[in-house]
């Protein structure tokens, strides 16, 4: 998938491999799920929609199996517990079996003991904490690693819960469509705001990343006009952006919309989300051994 | 705390878990990864050789370190493509792509076939057995015990040395032997503080002397001491240079040329003392370019300065050699051969040396004056208590600078620049792998020592081939190699040529070869185009090749395959012939390293030597074999012969029986590690027998300040004035002219010049690429390709396995990094490969590193990777240096890009 | 105590020694390289200078590999030596990613071996008892750490005695790397980095590498 002489190994911006070739597309997917399920989660919580905040555990399950698919040895899971003062792995499986755990109370309470309110809250609280600690922890275990220079920026993280909570409310939208159209309009609102939040973070991102080193500025050059540039462009930009603002635009104005241009954006909302977890992972440089050339 | 370990620790080597461990002995021995033989220790444990360590003890070699190629010979020990049988040819047809079909027989059936054959052509005419091979890699060195003698003792003559003039420094053996009594140089490490090195990769890449050259190279290097490195490519050679000067193919001569004129004409420096006593510098030149002599003694004659006339040269009363002037002796005019040297060297201007070669006048005026300086003439040093001349500057060349149609004449000035500020085995200056040894202090024995002969010039006391000195008379060719017409040759590229039938056909054709005998190489690959090579081994009846490995000649042309034992698992005596290949420089004590088996042979494989013994009992031939092993161990012995060459010692018979010590009785069947017991016990003394041999790895001892610095030692001259070839010249034509050959015969004078290289020659417009190869330090000959580390580290380069050129150079052309491109030469041949861009290449130049593209279907490793550059060489006369028969290893080609691998096209492997 | 090197550039000439006795050492699978030769150049046609830089774990004081490991398979030992114990690690490759000199391997081939499709060798055989490598697991230089505790347990000196110093040090032909106690500041490694400006490669990257290189 990447080419590379293997004379140019560190010798050349060298792309990171391990958290993107083969297995390594697994943790890519984890991240993304563990970002929309979070953002589900935070929005079907703030609408109370319980079905949403169902999806949004699912979605945490698909993330942890996502994530065991990514270890070579996954029966040895539990170990990842062990070093949470200095790794925001082990700190995120934590906060995933966190907010599993937490979500499913507060899910069983929600479906059969709707009257215990207070519990619930506390639950939901709870879960909400552990369910924006596991959207955003996905970004500092990517901006943590100084080597890579495009990855070690504080806007990471912001970008990958603000991505995540769009994703979650493109889900939360196909939800509310398919059953209670009660809150659409407060839903979409916040959808743009969102979606114009993310485009100018990422714009924001690439800016400001781009004078960070040279081999951010490689990382970006690829993004931008090199080998990652479809993916950037056509994913991140497109589908991502593009696409969920102009139907977005386009109900603010129209006011009704069909539901198949709302689906279009939905779909191309996580595509979006998905593509940018894959453009930053494979946009991870590192900075060459020799003097460059 | 962690614990340390959760193992228990065996001593010296990384373990886990607790394995049982009932084996765990290091062996030392020599390591068989190149000619370098440097020492080593073996690690074996629980029967299986698991790790290579340099010797830290002795200094023939790294002092403990090693390098990659050694290391991966435990992978060649181990390859499964291994051969473990004789094998027999059972497709009849022969060629370059063509499967052998082998078929497993017996030794006794091999040798039994091979031993009528040879039978009947010995009692015919010996000479129609060819008999050649490489005395290194992949198979055990025995060059003078094996394969050399067997040839010999059998009476041909026509014994082809593997990748003849190609991989080898015919001019620089040639070269070496005139001026250093040596086979080649190496700059003297430890005192040295400016080299100019040309076209070599010593220290850096150089199969020659690999281990001790990277040590000491290394040492000084971080000591500070300078390096100007004149090469066309800034890999090994000039990537550890001080100051890398790109230059064009072949054109190294003349910047030495210039050097010399510099330094003689404009800065007047030269080491008068040297070139008095020690040089033909004084030697009076008459009209007709050759020495002038004295009536009675035939003596050359010098002008005595003091007295105001001449005498002979060693005349004891001369007060001062005249070296410059004009004098009338025997009524002609003459000169010192000095005044002609320096009055020649002012047409090399480096304006015109600019124009040739592409380095800056500036550039060569500025050199050669740091040089001259740094030579520190009239200097002094003193040494174990000995004073010496200390002249810390050296001027060294190999492969690359001298493999052009220039070649004898281009190291020939290269050594002229040592030679005129007596740079030369002094302290300081160029050293020649040893040519003195006083002998083992027990014994006096394992004895050489150069010596004045003919006109008082220095004459090597052991050489591989023919001594360059005296050199013979030219003779009508009467063997394949015809090398007896120009007695300067060092080795032949005849008969593996385009025009060799030409000449034996006007000859008359006296006879055919149809037996040939070829150990270790690949005369196939490695030996300048595959084409013309084919088309001569083809036609050969009957070839036997004796490897460790499938290579591309075996498979295209061997009738009979036999296993030979690889170097981990093989006896060998002389792992070199004598010391003046391969031993340590300066005071670096002496060494004399034995090989033993690390593991025992497994299969069928067999000491090839032994096996040779086994087939000269089939044809009678052992008593001579033995007969000859007496007269080379007597040779070196200090008692018998003061010269222990093996072209002497071929005509054994003419050698006083009461010379030589009976080591081995005529009917005596030993065995080899016998033999090296009584070898080692004549040389050594009794305590040194085979038992102690093994446990030690050999025998050290100190070397004296007058065998590391023998120059003002012994009272020798050498000829910075070549009479002998203007001597030889009318005779070598007259010769020629019966065999319908035509030289470049301008080359031969006596007056060191610079001739533009055939490859110079052959530019033009659309041919405006220099290609050329260079030596990659993970390579030697053709068989480490098949060594998976050293092929995984290769891809790990950038260059070992492409094709490189000047970036600016690819941009013009439209070329880009990872372009699959074909090199096409103006004789049509064209070979492919992948195209790496550098910085550090003259853009003229188009470069191939190592001996790379392997068809052979039994070297599954090696298989298509990298370009085999040899595939573009044209082998003839042209493309042969007149003087010394170096191959032109320059070609001009075009490039452009291509869709496939042609040259792979019908080698039945993978499609590339 | 803490194990260091220092490379003298000047002496090295690329000839991946280095890479080869670590392999034979530790009997490395095919592709896994716990130290490598990076080769370059620098300048333009004709100020050309190579580059030859042989690489492996700087063993840093402040590992990023270390705090990243979620773990605690990669451990850093009291004399410094980074090493992974492969009975902890997931294989989540974080530390793969975090180490700005991306030394590190991981072993996922099992089947991959040195004559692809023919038998293994024996030396490849005799590396599967002696030197078994985990699947699965990462890994990467040790210092040669059994060779140095083998060695300390029979009273020698690493970076003196041949048997207890690291086989990429006792092994080059250049005597171009150094090993020894960085702590200790009468070793021969602190001499040699005190007296050639020694420094360490990219101290950007802020992790306080234990190899420093001499030009």
């Amino acid at each position: 998938m990447i080419q590379m002489k293997p004379y140019e190994f560190m010798v050349k911006y060298t792309q990171q491999k391990d958290w993107i070739d083969g297995r390594g597309n697994f943790i890519a997917f984890a991240f993304f799920l563990g970002g929309i399920s979070g953002g589900l989660y935070m929005a079907a919580a703030y609408f109370d929609n319980l079905l949403g905040m169902f999806v949004a555990w699912l979605l945490a399950l698909a993330m942890g199996l996502s994530y065991m698919i990514h270890l070579s040895k996954p029966l040895r899971f539990w170990r990842m517990f062990m070093k949470p003062g200095t790794s925001w792995i082990a700190r995120g499986f934590i906060f995933i079996m966190l907010f599993i755990g937490l979500t499913t109370i507060q899910l069983i309470l929600s479906q059969w003991v709707p009257g215990a309110t207070t519990a619930i809250t506390v639950f939901m609280v709870l879960a909400g904490i552990f369910a924006f600690a596991q959207s955003i922890y996905t970004g500092f275990a990517v901006s943590y690693v100084s080597a890579i220079k495009i990855w070690n920026s504080a806007i990471v993280p912001v970008l990958f819960v603000t991505c995540g909570l769009t994703g979650g409310l493109a889900i939360l939208l196909a939800i509310m469509m398919a059953g209670d159209h009660a809150q659409l309009i407060a839903l979409e609102n916040i959808i743009r705001v969102v979606l114009i939040a993310l485009a100018i973070i990422i714009g924001v991102y690439l800016w400001n990343t781009t004078y960070s080193s040279t081999a951010a500025k490689d990382a970006v050059k690829r993004l931008i006009g090199g080998s990652l540039a479809p993916l950037f462009w056509i994913g991140v930009f497109l589908f991502g952006i593009v696409i969920p603002i102009v139907i977005s635009i386009t109900t603010y104005f129209v006011g009704e919309v069909s539901s198949g241009l709302l689906t279009t954006a939905i779909v191309s909302e996580i595509i979006g989300g998905l593509a940018l977890r894959f453009a930053i992972l494979k946009a991870g440089v590192y900075t060459p051994l020799l003097p460059a050339e | 705390m962690v614990t340390p370990t959760q193992s228990k620790p065996v001593r010296g080597m990384s373990v886990k878990g607790n394995p049982e461990i009932w084996d765990d002995t290091w062996v030392k021995t020599t390591c068989g990864g190149c000619y370098g033989q440097c020492t080593i220790r073996a690690h074996r444990v629980n029967g299986v050789i698991v790790k290579i360590n340099g010797e830290p003890d002795n200094d023939f070699g790294p002092r403990g370190g090693i390098c990659a190629k050694s290391e991966a010979m435990i992978q060649a020990l181990y390859d499964p493509n291994r051969i473990n049988y004789p094998m027999k040819r059972t497709n009849p047809k022969k060629g370059l792509f063509e499967d052998p079909k082998w078929e497993r027989i017996s030794w006794d059936e091999a040798l039994d076939e091979i031993a009528e054959r040879l039978k009947k052509i010995r009692a015919e005419n010996p000479n129609k057995l060819f008999h050649g091979g490489t005395p290194g890699p992949g198979s055990g060195p025995d060059l003078p015990l094996g394969f050399g003698v067997f040839g010999a003792v059998f009476g041909t003559k026509n014994w082809y040395v593997g990748g003849a003039g190609l991989h080898c420094g015919s001019g620089s053996h040639m070269g070496a032997g005139l001026y250093h009594a040596s086979w080649s140089i190496v700059p003297d490490y430890k005192y040295c503080n400016y080299v100019i090195q040309m076209g070599s990769n010593k220290g850096t890449g150089s199969g020659h002397s690999m281990g001790f050259n990277m040590r000491l190279s290394a040492d000084a290097r971080a000591r500070g001491m300078k390096n100007i490195v004149f090469d066309p490519i800034c890999n090994f050679g000039g990537g550890k240079a001080t100051e890398w000067i790109p230059i064009l193919p072949g054109t190294d001569g003349i910047v030495a040329l210039t050097m010399v004129n510099i330094i003689l004409n404009e800065l007047n420096i030269y080491d008068a003392e040297f070139i008095k006593k020690k040089t033909n510098g004084p030697y009076l030149i008459g009209p007709d370019e050759l020495y002038i002599r004295d009536k009675e003694t035939n003596k050359p004659m010098v002008w005595d300065a003091g007295d105001g006339k001449a005498k002979t040269f060693d005349d004891p009363t001369i007060g001062d050699f005249a070296i410059l002037g004009e004098y009338e002796v025997n009524g002609v005019k003459c000169h010192p051969s000095f005044q002609l040297v320096k009055d020649h060297m002012k047409q090399y201007t480096p304006e015109a040396a600019e124009k040739e070669s592409t380095v800056p006048a500036a550039t060569i005026r500025r050199i050669a004056s740091e040089w001259a300086e740094a030579a520190m003439v009239g200097a002094t040093i003193e040494i174990e208590g000995e004073k010496l001349p200390l002249r810390p500057v050296a001027a060294v060349m190999f492969r690359g600078g001298q493999g052009h149609t220039n070649s004898a004449q281009s190291y020939c000035a290269m050594c002229l620049l040592n030679a005129i500020v007596g740079a030369m085995d002094v302290p300081g200056g160029t050293l020649g792998w040893p040519a003195y040894v006083a002998g083992h202090p027990e014994t006096g024995r394992f004895k050489v020592i150069p010596y004045a002969c003919k006109d008082g010039m220095l004459t090597a006391g052991t050489f591989m081939e023919h001594k360059p000195w005296p050199v013979e008379e030219s003779k009508v060719p009467d063997t394949f190699l015809m090398k007896e017409m120009v007695p300067t040759a060092s080795f032949s590229p005849q008969p593996v040529t385009s025009d060799f039938d030409k000449y034996w056909d006007k000859l008359g054709r006296p006879y055919e070869i149809e037996i040939a005998m070829i150990f270790g190489a690949n005369m196939i690959r490695s030996t300048q185009n595959r084409e013309i090579a084919e088309k001569f081994f083809k036609k050969i009846p009957f070839t036997v090749s004796f490897n460790i490995l499938p290579n591309e000649f075996m498979e295209g042309f061997a009738d009979i395959v036999l296993p030979d034992c690889h170097p981990l698992e093989a006896y060998c005596l002389f792992g070199t012939h004598g010391p003046f290949f391969n031993h340590p420089i300066g005071m670096e004590g002496w060494t004399f390293p034995i090989r033993q088996p690390v593991v025992q042979p497994q299969y069928e494989r067999r000491n090839k030597v032994e096996a040779l013994w086994d087939l000269a009992d089939r044809i009678d031939m052992r008593g001579e074999m033995n007969q000859y092993y007496n007269v080379y161990f007597s040779s070196f012995g200090g008692e018998a012969l003061i010269s222990g060459d093996i072209a002497s010692v071929r005509d054994v018979k003419q050698i006083d029986p009461k010379k030589v010590t009976q080591l081995i009785k005529p009917d005596e069947k030993i065995t080899y590690p016998e033999m090296m017991d009584r070898a080692f016990k004549f040389y050594f003394g009794d305590k040194h027998d085979l038992k102690y041999i093994s446990k030690h790895g050999g025998v050290s001892w100190p070397k004296q300040v007058k065998e590391a610095y023998w120059r003002w030692y012994v009272d020798v001259r050498i000829p910075i004035y070549m009479e002998h070839i203007a001597e030889l010249k009318e005779g070598i034509m007259e010769n020629a002219e019966k065999a319908g050959i035509e030289l470049e015969w301008e080359q031969f004078t006596p007056l060191i010049s610079y001739f533009t290289p055939q490859v110079g020659k052959e530019v033009t417009d659309e041919y405006d690429l220099y290609s050329f190869s260079y030596r990659d330090i993970v390579h030697n000959g053709t068989y480490t390709m098949e060594m998976p580390w050293l092929d995984e580290v290769s891809r790990l380069n950038p260059y070992t396995y492409n094709i490189t050129m000047n970036a600016a150079t690819a941009e013009e052309k439209g070329l880009k990094d990872g372009d699959l491109i074909c090199l096409e030469s103006p004789y049509g041949r064209k070979t492919t490969g992948t195209l790496k861009t550098m910085q550090g290449q003259h853009p003229k130049t188009i470069a191939i590193s190592a001996c790379s593209g392997a068809w052979a279907k039994g070297a599954p490793i090696a298989y298509g990777k990298g370009t085999n550059f040899n595939i573009l060489l044209e082998s003839d006369f042209k493309h042969a240096c007149p003087v010394c028969w170096s191959q032109e290893t320059a070609m001009m080609v075009k490039v452009y890009k291509i869709d496939h691998r042609i040259e792979f096209d019908g080698a039945g492997g993978d499609k590339l | 105590m803490r194990w260091g090197m220092a490379i003298e550039l000047k002496r090295c000439v690329g000839c991946y020694e280095c890479v080869l006795a670590c392999k034979a050492e530790h009997f490395l699978p095919p592709d896994i390289f716990w130290n490598r030769v990076l080769i370059g150049e620098s300048g333009k046609y004709p100020a050309v200078t190579k580059l030859i830089y042989t690489v492996r774990c700087n063993h840093c004081a402040d590992p990023a590999c270390v705090k990243v490991c979620p773990t605690g398979a990669t451990e850093q030992r009291e004399d410094g030596i980074v090493w992974v114990d492969e009975d902890k690690c997931v294989g989540c490759r974080y530390c793969m990613v975090a180490c700005p000199y991306q030394m590190r391997s991981m072993y996922d081939d099992g089947k991959a071996q040195y004559f692809p499709g023919q038998e293994l060798t024996e030396h490849e055989k005799m590396g599967r008892e002696l030197y078994p490598h985990a699947l699965g697991v990462v890994q990467k230089c040790v210092f040669c750490k059994e060779r140095i505790d083998s060695g300390m347990a029979l009273g020698l000196t690493p970076g003196v005695d041949r048997e207890a110093t690291p086989a990429c040090v006792i092994n080059c032909p250049t005597k171009a790397i150094h090993f020894g106690d960085l702590d200790d500041p009468n070793s021969e490694i602190n001499r040699v980095i005190k007296e050639r400006h020694g420094h360490p490669f990219h101290p950007e990257f802020d992790t306080d590498p234990s190899i420093h290189y001499v030009d």
